[in-house]
């Protein structure tokens, strides 16, 4: 890169940025809104992992140096400290518990004796997670060095509710790719995403899936961009870049890179005749060097710098207070037996879809479908312990179904019409093979932890990667209604709003009331 | 349907939703229900204490929060199933700051016993609990370190809790209990993340909401 090329990458990039609607702009605040509403009313490391997400930052800013799974399974004694002040492991998991509510409590925590910054280095279930979202962290975290820690915790929540703006704004562009013909819905699938209640939550605390979201609604925009414009070097770029940056952000980003690659050799395909194939090829080749590069960086890093395996940890697991609080052991508790290929897949197939005849029974306890992805969709917040009437998730439940049905049809009908389904099979088979990637990959990893004994692994935050698809669905479901599709978005629109703000005011009778 | 038509739709059908979704906050927030003035936090997870007739256990250490009216208590149902008369005083140093008491044939894993409200909170209170009855009366709590910390039972110092949930007098909806929620909303957050912070809060939401209808008129505007 020479030195005249640098102002005008930049000047092309703001170029870029101003191209953005205005409505992008005000998805990005909304969602920023909320989840910044959302870190205000949670009270501190009641986002689920946040203990352990805040320990390997802290570990980091404070040594440089990556945590490592090690015997000691406590954290550093200044956040011990904060935890034993404000009841935490008396609080989660327990719905009867709250937080400090007396002015004694709140001058015995001012006065607790200064402890150390620097524990072991356990981050518990956080230790094995790529480095990335916590060195980004590192600068909140210095920048209000000089205070307390439960302040310092707070500066850091506002890094992910920047990011959670950044998530929502790709979403919206997503959108606005799929669905170039109808503005409406650009907006109406962008603030689905920002208002969606779990993601405020999860995007509220220290948490490092709040840079697994934004990466990953990267990833979605840079693809639908390349599929619709055509693939160049700089959208090869984009795609690499997005495909690097989920990298290092959590290992579940794993689960959508076969898409990711599918979608790559799609792309080349579509433009092997046209007049700019050279393009293309350079943008498929920049695009897998960039991932190759970051995956060579992160394992190399990990053996040599770090002296930590290879490809460390897996999807996020689940801290004991949460597998006790939400899913009961009996409720899928079968064979807990290493099992096959085949097991293996019949498990996956009943996470998430009807049981066949043919299949064993995997959960024969609540349906996962519908007491974990649907429930989970509509709302359980602190660590599993905040939930909702039943009635709530009984009728939301069909709202969900039901807003899936119309988005279905309406895809159904808009790429039967006229055959486009023939230029934009390649397109739509890629987001599948992305949602597929990570549904198997969240499975995987669901199975495995049953093994081990943790029967409440599964949680409805691990489908939120898939945001800018959600976005796409709300967007569709609306188009389903034809001329009415702009009043009907308005209405789903200010439902989401009401679900949000109904979801914090549970938080506030969970936490406060 | 017209592109002013749609315009018109969407701000009547944006109107209407607004309608229906503050009119579900508003019957929200004034669900009338007794609050919880406080709890000493004490999982109950197991029996802790067997007390046979007129037996008094007292927990020590406690903090009684302010506007506390009634002690509720983590119970093992008796072989009968019908609770026992019991009553409940909370001690100072030197007096009895409050005290109540509860007729037997209550039923269920928890009871709540009346006391005199509370005025303001009081730390290393002791809260003594007395069966009034015949059939013994099992509580429910969980171990705790050194036995200094824990309740004393026929003068032995146990290393065990009883959990203790303090309400408050009256039913109440959430807009009469705003004040004391705000209150709530600011401790252990900080030095700079105080009281301040529920207005910041309250803001958000408006801010968020305000934002999104303008958005959806916006997009309206034929």
């Amino acid at each position: 890169m020479t030195l005249e090329t640098t102002p005008k990458r930049s000047r092309r990039l703001t170029a870029t940025l101003r191209r953005v609607p205005l409505a992008g702009w005000a998805c990005a605040l909304v969602a920023g809104l909320s989840a910044l509403t959302w870190s205000l009313v949670t009270p501190p490391f009641h986002v689920p992992d946040e203990v352990s997400h805040f320990a390997y930052a802290q570990y980091l800013a404070e040594t440089g140096d990556l945590p490592r799974e090690n015997g000691d399974l406590s954290y550093s004694p200044e956040e011990q400290t904060a935890l034993h002040f404000t009841d935490f492991y008396l609080v989660i998991g327990e719905p009867s518990g709250r937080p400090p509510w007396a002015q004694v409590q709140e001058r015995a925590l001012e006065n607790a004796p200064k402890a150390d910054r620097v524990g072991s280095g356990n981050a518990q279930s956080a230790t094995n997670n790529p480095p990335l979202y916590y060195a980004l962290e590192a600068i909140p975290y210095h920048l209000a060095g000089g205070s307390g820690l439960l302040d310092r915790l707070m500066f850091m929540r506002f890094l992910s509710v920047l990011m959670a703006s950044v998530t929502a704004l790709a979403a919206f562009l997503f959108v606005r790719e799929v669905l170039p013909s109808t503005p409406w819905a650009w907006t109406a699938g962008g603030l689905a995403v920002a208002l969606q209640p779990l993601f405020g939550f999860i995007s509220s605390g220290v948490q490092a899936d709040a840079l697994l979201y934004m990466s990953s609604a990267l990833l979605f925009v840079a693809l639908a961009r390349a599929f619709r414009r055509g693939l160049t070097p700089a959208r090869g770029a984009a795609i690499g870049v997005a495909t690097a940056l989920g990298i290092f952000s959590k290992i579940t980003f794993l689960g959508l890179v076969p898409g990711a690659v599918l979608a790559a050799l799609l792309l080349a395909w579509l433009g092997r005749n046209t007049p700019a194939r050279q393009a293309v090829w350079r943008g498929a080749a920049l695009a897998t060097g960039i991932v190759v590069c970051a995956g060579a960086l992160y394992v190399g890093s990990n053996v040599l710098l770090f002296d930590r395996p290879a490809l460390p940890g897996a999807i996020g697991s689940t801290a004991q207070a949460s597998a006790t609080a939400s899913v009961a052991p009996a409720a899928d508790a079968p064979a807990s037996h290493p099992g096959g290929v085949r097991e293996r897949l019949v498990y996956i197939w009943q996470l998430y879809l009807p049981r066949l005849p043919f299949m064993s029974e995997q959960f024969p306890g609540p349906n996962p479908t519908s007491n974990v992805w649907l429930s989970g969709w509509i709302g359980r917040f602190g660590w599993l312990d905040t939930a909702w009437p039943d009635v709530v998730y009984r009728w939301a439940r069909w709202a969900l179904v039901l807003l899936a049905g119309l988005a279905a049809f309406a895809t159904g009908r808009s790429l039967l019409r006229d055959g486009a389904w023939r230029a934009r099979w390649p397109e739509l088979l890629s987001y599948a093979a992305l949602a597929i990637g990570l549904l198997v990959l969240i499975g995987l990893a669901s199975y495995r932890a049953r093994e081990d004994g943790d029967f409440g692994f599964q949680q409805a935050r691990y489908l939120l990667p898939l945001l800018p698809l959600y976005g796409a669905a709300v967007g569709m479901a609306a188009r389903a209604f034809g001329c009415w599709g702009p009043p009907v978005a308005a209405a789903l629109v200010v439902a989401a709003w009401g679900h949000d703000v109904l979801a914090q005011l549970l938080m506030v009778s969970r936490f406060y009331g | 349907m017209g592109i002013q038509g749609s315009g018109r739709a969407v701000a009547v059908t944006l109107a209407g939703a607004l309608v229906v979704v503050l009119a579900v906050l508003v019957l929200a927030l004034s669900d009338r229900d007794v609050h919880l003035a406080g709890t000493n936090n004490v999982l109950d997870s197991y029996p802790v204490a067997e007390l046979q007739a007129g037996d008094e256990l007292c927990e020590r250490f406690e903090t009684v929060p302010g506007d506390a009216a009634a002690v509720r208590l983590s119970v093992a149902p008796g072989p009968s199933g019908v609770g026992a008369p019991l009553s409940v005083r909370i001690l100072g140093r030197k007096r009895v700051i409050s005290h109540g008491q509860r007729p037997g044939g209550w039923t269920g894993e928890s009871v709540e016993v009346p006391v005199r409200e509370v005025s303001h909170t009081i730390t290393r209170t002791r809260v003594c609990v007395t069966n009034r009855g015949e059939a013994p009366l099992t509580l429910r709590g969980y171990g705790v370190e050194p036995a200094r910390l824990g309740f004393t039972l026929r003068g032995d110092e146990v290393d065990q809790q009883i959990r203790l949930t303090y309400l408050r007098a009256e039913p109440e909806s959430w807009w009469s209990l705003a004040g004391v929620v705000a209150h709530r909303f600011g401790l252990g957050r900080g030095e700079l993340f105080g009281g301040w912070i529920v207005f910041a809060w309250l803001a958000g939401l408006l801010g968020m909401g305000v934002a999104v209808v303008m958005l959806v008129l916006r997009k309206a505007r034929p």
